[in-house]
């Protein structure tokens, strides 16, 4: 329940990130996403739609795109049990099922957590999790440029 | 000789084709809207008793599954998915080159909380747990699948395979659970004579020309708490007609409807799984009826000791005939062990030990015959997938 109440919260990061996140749960991990896409409630079942792909679509009609870290990533792992509560394996077997029977395309895995916020940042309609810093109490984001050409052609290279 | 031809270049050419996309398209931007992705898997099984996928009673490499697919996001509500694949299964398949999904998805309706759509072409049949992507290593849980239910060895996976329709989905999302509904209508298609020799085994030359009629696929899935708990009712009706060459033997006609029960358990270190099926086969023909009842269970327990390192066991329970229970029962015990080194990579070893002839591939046993009641079979899979 807390945790529910804790993602109704956007905070939004300062002006030139394009990037909104929610705050951030016991574990330290917060929903972030492009702000393009708005920043009004995420619940669970919201949440749990869209990272099992069964969601595709914002409500103001643009495509959900979805990115994550490798499935033996701490911060995966935590995001898994303490924001979507569903184990990891589950998730994965999800995805698996989609991709092999064509009835979904499963997020993106981008290899570190600098690269997810990165996309999030440039990419329309993306959404993904990041750790806070507790020592300053502030999201990372805030250390990305957001210079999103040369983000894209990182990205074409991974 | 055309298709001995076609077999013996298709087969290299998927696999190359398979590495070759594996070393360079997988390393494409995954921030675009075209994706490629793909499998292969090669067996090695060694029996005692009978034969099971090539002649394993001297050691058989004769079982390998490669693939590649591709999802083309054209818009947020209209996709495009197509899988091509090759199997290798001793006498059971051959390796041909074969569409195995090839569709358009058009998402008609999404809300909060629900969507409704529609699949049109070639789609795998929801059925079971794990029906729609069985022949894929890293979604099933052993090397083989469990006889029990999805009746791997004796043709019966042909029919229950793909359809060439149209496939309704839906789903209701609370905040706790999340329930699918799947209906399937395939149209009319005729069976090959790979299929109908799988099925009826000799007697299979006897038939001219056999035609599936308008199969149907249901599928009812309710997942609790994220998928920690999965309960599934599946159903299927098909209708065969099957016309003779043979003065002796008249055309006669098959139905079958199944129903499947699921339900699994998934815990941070267990997954409990259980299916039960009951298939209904009416065979008519001029001469008069014949009702069977196939009847199938198992029990399946997964501990993950690492996250990359599960050991699996399972329990199955056939029976062939439920009118002949004692005559026609299977028991088959399976304990497999299976590591998980990368996301990429996946070795499973896998021990089963088989009572009874249920699920025995009859094709792999014709210089075996009698078929033996008892059959233990050592497997290794090696899997790969980008």
């Amino acid at each position: 329940m807390s945790a529910l109440f804790i993602l109704t919260t956007v905070f939004s990061s300062y002006s030139h990130a394009d990037v909104v996140s929610s705050e951030a749960n016991e574990a330290g991990v917060m929903v972030i996403r492009n702000a393009d896409v708005g920043s009004g409630e995420l619940k669970l079942a919201d949440l749990r739609a869209i990272f099992a792909v069964r969601k595709r679509r914002w409500e103001n009609k643009a495509p959900i795109k979805v990115y994550v870290l490798p499935d033996n990533h701490g911060l995966h792992q935590r995001f898994c049990k303490s924001v979507l509560k569903v184990y990891p394996y589950v998730l994965r077997e999800q995805w698996d099922r989609l991709l092999f029977s064509g009835t979904g395309i499963p997020p993106t895995t981008v290899g570190s957590e600098e690269e997810l916020i990165a996309l999030v940042n440039a990419t329309s309609g993306a959404i993904g999790y990041a750790a806070v810093d507790t020592q300053k109490g502030m999201p990372s984001i805030e250390k990305i440029p957001p210079k999103s050409s040369e983000l894209e052609s990182e990205a074409s290279t991974k | 000789m055309m298709r001995y031809s076609y077999r013996k270049y298709c087969r290299p050419a998927v696999v190359f084709l398979a590495a070759l996309i594996g070393s360079s398209l997988s390393c494409a931007d995954e921030n675009t809207d075209l994706q490629f992705h793909g499998f292969l898997s090669q067996g090695y099984l060694l029996s005692d008793g009978n034969n099971f996928y090539g002649n394993s009673l001297r050691g058989s490499t004769d079982y390998r599954e490669a693939g590649i697919n591709s999802t083309w996001r054209a818009s947020p509500t209209l996709n495009f998915a197509g899988q091509i694949i090759s199997r290798d299964a001793g006498n059971t398949d051959n390796g041909d080159v074969k569409v195995d999904f090839l569709f358009a998805d058009i998402k008609t309706f999404e809300s909060d909380a629900s969507g409704l759509g529609f699949r049109l072409g070639r789609v795998r049949n929801a059925f079971g747990l794990y029906n729609d992507t069985r022949d894929v290593l890293f979604t099933r849980p052993t090397i083989l699948m469990p006889q029990a239910v999805y009746f791997e060895g004796n043709g019966f996976r042909e029919l229950f395979f793909a359809s060439d329709g149209i496939q309704l989905y839906s789903y209701w999302d609370s905040d706790e659970n999340s329930t699918n509904f799947n209906f399937t209508l395939g149209r009319d298609k005729s069976l090959s004579a790979d299929i109908l020799r799988n099925l009826f085994g000799a007697s299979a030359s006897l038939v001219h020309k056999a035609e599936f009629k308008t199969p149907i696929f249901m599928q009812l899935l309710h997942s609790r708490n994220g998928g920690d708990s999965k309960f599934a009712f599946s159903m299927l009706n098909v209708h065969l007609d099957l016309h003779s060459n043979s003065s002796f033997f008249s055309d006669l006609t098959l139905d079958a409807s199944g129903y499947v029960f699921s339900a699994q358990k998934n815990l941070a270190t267990w997954t409990f799984t259980a299916e039960y099926s009951l298939l209904s086969t009416e065979f008519r023909t001029s001469l008069g009826n014949e009702v069977n009842e196939i009847e199938s269970a198992y029990l399946q327990a997964q501990y993950r000791i690492r996250p990359e390192f599960t050991l699996t066991s399972r329990y199955e329970y056939i029976v062939l005939d439920r009118d002949n229970r004692s005559e026609t029962d299977g028991h088959h015990l399976v304990f497999g062990a299976r590591w998980t080194p990368s996301p990429s990579w996946i070795v499973d070893i896998d021990v089963y030990g088989i009572r009874g002839q249920s699920g025995i591939p009859g094709v792999d046993n014709v210089d075996n015959m009698p078929i033996s009641e008892r059959t233990e079979i050592f497997s290794v899979m090696i899997g790969y997938r980008f």
